[in-house]
């Protein structure tokens, strides 16, 4: 990246106080999980090819989507494919 | 957002949220930075939305503006000034929005959007959410917090070094 970002204004006083940056941490990651539990998902974590991530980029932006978004729904629509419902069903409870 | 840009972690954003909000008057903050090419490329990809207030939402970002300008914690009186990060508090309190979190260094402006019940976290408390997710280590916390200082911004170096230290032990511990 060639961008030269210019920072905070000086008289701007910011966080100083690390424990305060910890409770940020904690605070953030526990209203993740209860998201979670709320919307009943599970995280993923993958990695794709940069190049395939471009395609996928594109694609996900013509639908109006995130890339985590797009790939959750290509997944999730690809199980009936993989595995029949019945076979399923007792795994979904 | 500025440290995110300044530290070209603009993909670990990404690790944690799925989507950015920001009023439409944070732009012209950004560009003021030098930002406007980077803020630019998310929205173009979608990661990043701008959102117009309305008249009664702007109203009360202009109260909350004053509110920031008031405390003792920031020197810079000009309540205009603090008029984005006012917007991005109404933003965060819109009901469809689900509570989001918000992304402050400002001490003022934490404490203001802490009082009216919003979600704050700041730069360190997302690099150490990545750490503790083991996408960065400790080392790399400080040095993207150094980077930051490089450019400018003036986290204090025991902050810096406190967090760096915490982050350690923790990565040591049993």
């Amino acid at each position: 990246m060639n961008h030269k970002i210019t920072a905070h204004e000086p008289e701007e006083e910011l966080l100083s106080s690390a424990e305060e940056a910890f409770q940020d941490a904690e605070e953030s990651q526990k209203r993740w999980e209860l998201w979670e539990q709320k919307h009943r998902l599970k995280s993923v974590r993958i990695e794709v090819p940069q190049a395939e991530y471009a395609v996928l980029q594109d694609l996900a932006q013509q639908q109006g989507k995130t890339v985590a978004q797009f790939i959750q729904t290509i997944l999730v629509g690809a199980l009936p494919a993989l595995m029949s419902p019945s076979q399923m069903q007792p795994r979904m409870q | 957002m500025l440290s995110v840009f300044q530290s070209e972690q603009t993909e670990l954003l990404k690790l944690l949220y799925d989507r950015i909000y920001i009023p439409a008057s944070e732009l012209a903050e950004y560009a003021k930075h030098g930002a406007e090419a980077l803020i630019r490329e998310l929205l173009d990809n979608g990661f990043v939305v701008v959102c117009e207030l309305n008249q009664i939402e702007k109203e009360e970002a202009k109260r909350i503006s004053e509110k920031i300008a008031a405390l003792p914690l920031t020197k810079d009186k000009i309540a205009q000034n603090h008029y984005p990060e006012a917007e991005a508090m109404v933003l965060a309190s819109r009901a469809e929005l689900e509570k989001p979190e918000i992304l402050l260094d400002e001490r003022a402006a934490r404490e203001v959007a802490k009082a009216r019940g919003l979600s704050v976290i700041g730069f360190a408390g997302l690099l150490i959410r990545v750490c503790k997710a083991q996408q960065l280590t400790p080392e790399e916390v400080r040095e993207i917090m150094l980077k930051c200082v490089s450019l400018g911004t003036h986290y204090a170096q025991e902050f810096i070094e406190n967090i760096y230290r915490q982050l350690q032990e923790e990565r040591h511990e049993p």
